[in-house]
């Protein structure tokens, strides 16, 4: 009952967001430079007086201010994005088909560098003075520091150069035209640089914290306990240290979908992955508005969603919270 | 259980009441000496700054002595490096070295003045909600989480997009997109101060709200505060070459990103086109961060380091 | 013996390097009887008790003296023999039991996870031995306790389940670090009779720190009182607070307000002691001749510089005053 009680202010909430999103974006495209009517046609879109007039009267751009908020929000809020005139498509469908590549690419990377960092944070929690542990101190540093752009450029000269056996561009080999099984391991060749970019980015962080995570859970009375019971190390870290260590961490890959999707973006370009990036960069290039305050509307959408999925592995993992905030 | 580093804290483990580093006016030399003491625990911190040291005389310095345009073709497409130009030319025949040298003034600079937006806005509206509490903080926060629904880069990219790729909106765009953890961050400390005794006392002798904040309790407040703008710098210094990157920097102003960026297509053809201004970046945003860790050792020392 | 400490001495880490956290310090404990270690905070009670469990925090060392559980030297065992000996012959409760059980697992599991651990009893009969001692610690409804998880025990429900992962493997020796501290008071009486009724079933013999004398002297069968990691006093509970031989232990009565209760309805305190001037001198700043030096209120020129050994005091009382 509690439960369904949280998930209705949740809700409540999400919706909250979402509006306020919907008129931020109405409050840029009437505070950016130029008619508001040629905003939404895209600069280059190539849009003719005609088309100028048709967005004027859809958008009620020449009624009150507030009569617009209420029929752009109206209008969002019933799926429809606006029109791409350089794709000549709805927004909408234009940022659904790519959304399935792009979170293949952050689901992949997102749970790969979760398991890779919790392992590594455990190990040199193990030892927080040796060389293992420093290394990988250095390791979270440096996959801090490097560009994320950088970082997939210098894998694709490392692998396209020394040791070409991985795919650089793309996300499936046209020409062979792979079924089946064949298709898979294709797409799954080509998805390893890109994700390997983005897993170098994010196992640093998720060491760094599990490490420090680790530290503090071993450091606890119940740890204590454990031991004073005779358990083995092994079980001391892995069952009574890591479980409670592990909640911050699934905080912070709920946190961390946001920096990820532009990551993502950033990557898919260098690696022509066809995902929202690609569109990104070309929206920018062709000063295609509606497409990007679409994808901003979207991937607010799915950091609520992400926040939701996080909330609710932390219940499952945390039975003092599992029955509702007190 | 209470983690014992040293006897002497044996007794006072019992009564966790830490005593709070609220400092005097002492005299300036001496916190200075003190604050370098703490600074220089860490060799990597020391490190950190030389480095930081270096890029910052390198950027400045070095264009003067290496006059050379970095938007000029000098040479052909693609030389590489040679001892004409030690670091070759890109796809159009510019000098990569001067385009490295010059480049890092804007990352720089943006990176720079973004923390301080960050900063500012982050300050106001964390002493604000933390500070009266109620209402405003309820308000405050939600704009907060707001924010923080929206991906960083996407919401600068469209900012810039929107109002034009200068100096000036990509700097503003990635203040107003990275604002919200000092503004937590400012929020806590406020309220963690706000319950102690000089603060209550501030109160009862009847300081206005203004001079609370300002006077009593802002100054406390800081050492976190430092640590967290000082690292945003690295995080801004990222987010302008991303920017820059997928085109959207300043394009009278030659910067790191926008090197690699116009070279991405190219890079296993002339590697030299993206190793050396994304190791400039990368060097940059390490030194910060290593710094700001030293920072973080001479501030706080009772808090963890983030590297 | 159940357990013999001798001449033990522990340092711990400070600015200085290493300095005495534990001077030679000598207990004995027989079975089925209970040894109270009575001291103020930060006299050095806890890390004796890590040191016999083989917990010492890092930095802390055993540097000299023996400890004998069973006539076995502990200080000569291995990591691992240490490990299989805590919670098989020795076990520990610990002073918060808000803290001290893990708050991701269930109460059940984190009890038959000893019994599993030192094979105390086959895994299937394993859950239906931990709800039988749920039952018998006097918890309701033992089946469900058993998968509840621990904040939705109450403080003594949850000093109750520390007691059965103590016992369940009916280990020769339970410490108790201050059980009963962080307890309601009319809890920390149920506790210290759980722990009385469980010693005559088990015929354990039980180690209670503590700064109360109350507890104390309710469960205690021999007093050590312990000041700045020495021990000033050691005897008969009902010798030493109806006695008390060394002026600390006069001071601490004094400090402590009325004890009616107990064994043996003890207790003549003289009624002009007040409490204690000063604080425990801390490792490394402890005075070079008696410990209790700085804050005596009977010192005497000798005290300064030399300290002073147990003398008798009565039969099995002993007491390091020169006084």
């Amino acid at each position: 009952m509690i439960f369904f009680r949280h998930l209705a202010v949740r809700l409540g909430n999400s919706i909250l967001l979402l509006l306020a999103v919907i008129v931020l974006n109405f409050i840029l495209i009437h505070s950016a430079p130029g008619d508001p009517a040629e905003v939404i046609a895209g600069e280059m879109g190539g849009a003719t007086i005609e088309i100028i007039e048709e967005i004027r009267s859809r958008y009620g751009l020449d009624r009150p201010l507030w009569t617009q908020v209420v029929i752009y929000v109206r209008q969002i809020a019933g799926g429809d994005l606006g029109y791409s005139y350089y794709f000549n498509q709805p927004v909408s469908s234009l940022i659904l088909r790519r959304i399935p590549p792009t979170l293949l690419l952050m689901i992949f990377s997102l749970a790969s560098a979760a398991i890779i960092g919790v392992v590594l944070g455990v190990i040199s929690s193990y030892a927080p003075h040796s060389v293992p542990s420093h290394l990988i101190t250095f390791f979270s540093l440096a996959g801090y520091a490097a560009p994320v752009f950088w970082t997939g450029l210098m894998l694709m000269l490392l692998f396209g150069r020394f040791c070409p056996i991985f795919p650089v561009s793309g996300m499936f080999d046209i020409v062979a035209g792979h079924h089946g099984f064949a298709y898979v391991w294709d797409v799954l060749r080509h998805l390893a640089l890109p994700s390997l970019t983005l897993i170098l980015l994010n196992a640093a962080q998720f060491s760094r914290l599990s490490r420090a995570s680790m530290l503090e859970s071993l450091s606890t009375d119940y740890v204590r306990t454990a031991r004073a019971k005779g358990l083995n190390e092994r079980r001391v870290f892995l069952v009574h240290a890591l479980r409670n260590a592990l909640m911050p961490v699934v905080t912070m890959a709920g946190l961390q979908f946001g920096p990820l999707l532009g990551g993502a973006v950033v990557v898919e370009t260098v690696f022509n992955w066809p995902g929202l990036g690609r569109l990104v960069f070309d929206s920018i290039l062709r000063r295609d508005y509606p497409v990007l305050l679409g994808i901003l509307f979207i991937s607010a959408m799915m950091v609520i969603l992400a926040n939701i999925v996080t909330d609710a592995l932390y219940r499952l993992i945390d039975p003092r919270v599992r029955g509702g905030p007190k | 259980m209470t983690v014992i580093k040293d006897v002497s804290d044996l007794e006072s483990a019992d009564n966790s009441q830490r005593s709070s580093q609220l400092e005097g006016t002492g005299r300036f030399f001496g916190r200075l000496g003190e604050f370098w003491r703490g600074f220089k625990k860490n060799p990597a911190s020391v490190i950190g700054l030389i480095l930081l040291a270096a890029v910052v005389v390198m950027i400045i310095i070095g264009p003067l002595i290496y006059q050379l345009d970095p938007f000029d073709i000098v040479s052909a497409p693609f030389t590489p490096p040679d001892e004409n130009f030690r670091l070759g030319t890109d796809y159009v025949g510019r000098d990569i070295l001067a385009g490295v040298l010059s480049g890092g003034r804007a990352s720089l600079s943006v990176g720079l003045f973004a923390a301080l937006i960050t900063a500012a806005i982050g300050l106001t509206v964390g002493s604000l909600s933390g500070f009266f509490g109620g209402w405003i903080d309820t308000l405050l926060m939600k704009v907060t989480e707001f924010f923080q629904v929206l991906p960083t880069l996407l919401f600068a990219m469209v900012l810039v997009t929107i109002f034009g790729p200068t100096w000036v909106t990509v700097t503003v765009s990635i203040g107003l997109a990275s604002w919200m953890n000092v503004a937590r961050l400012t929020r806590a400390e406020f309220m963690r101060l706000r319950e102690f005794d000089f603060v209550r006392s501030a109160v009862a002798a009847g300081a206005s709200s203004a001079r609370l904040m300002m006077v009593t309790i802002l100054p406390n407040a800081l050492p976190p505060i430092v640590v967290a703008a000082a690292f945003d710098i690295s995080f801004a210094i990222l987010l302008e070459g991303s920017l820059s990157f997928l085109g959207l920097g300043d394009p009278n102003r030659m910067s790191w990103g926008l090197i690699i960026g116009q070279n991405k297509n190219y890079a296993l053809r002339a590697w030299w086109t993206v190793v050396f201004p994304g190791a400039a970046i990368f060097l940059s945003v390490l030194s910060v961060c290593l710094m700001s860790d030293g920072l973080n050792d001479a501030l706080n020392p009772r808090r963890e380091r983030r590297f | 013996m159940v357990l013999a400490v001798e001449n033990l001495f522990i340092h711990g880490p400070s600015s200085s390097g290493p300095v005495a956290v534990v001077e030679s310090l000598t207990l004995a404990l027989p079975a089925a009887t209970t040894l109270a270690l009575v001291g103020e905070s930060g006299c050095g009670k806890t890390i004796t008790a890590l040191s016999i469990m083989g917990l010492l925090p890092p930095g802390f060392f055993i540097t000299s003296g023996s400890v004998k559980l069973g006539g076995e030297e502990l200080t000569f065992l291995s990591k691992t023999e240490l490990r299989q000996r805590r919670g098989k012959s020795m076990a520990m409760i610990f002073q918060e039991p808000m803290t001290a059980l893990n708050p991701v697992m269930t109460v059940g599991r984190q009890i038959t996870e000893v019994l599993l651990t030192h094979r105390v009893c086959p895994p299937s009969q394993a859950r239906d031995k931990a709800i039988a001692l749920l039952g018998q610690v006097g918890l309701k409804e033992p089946e469900k306790r058993f998968s509840s998880y621990p904040h939705e025990f109450s403080g003594g429900m949850r000093q109750r389940v520390m007691c059965v992962m103590a016992i369940c493997a009916n280990p020769q020796l339970i410490i108790a670090d201050e059980p009963t501290t962080a307890l309601d008071a009319t809890v920390q009486a149920q506790i210290l009779e759980l722990l009385r009724e469980l010693q005559s079933q088990s015929g354990a013999a039980i180690l209670l720190i503590t700064h109360n004398l109350l507890a104390a002297s309710i469960l205690a069968d021999r007093l050590t009182v312990l000041y700045a990691g020495s021990v000033m006093e050691t005897g008969p509970t009902a010798a030493v607070l109806n006695s008390p031989a060394h002026p600390y232990t006069r001071g601490l009565l004094g400090s402590q307000p009325r004890l009616r209760l107990g064994r043996d309805a003890l207790c003549g305190i003289p009624p002009t002691l007040a409490a204690i001037s000063g604080q425990v001198p801390p490792p490394g700043r402890r005075p070079l001749g008696c410990a209790f030096f700085s804050r005596c209120p009977q010192a005497l020129k000798d005290c300064r510089d030399n300290r002073p050994h147990p003398v008798s005091k009565g039969p099995e009382h002993q007491a390091a005053c020169f006084r």
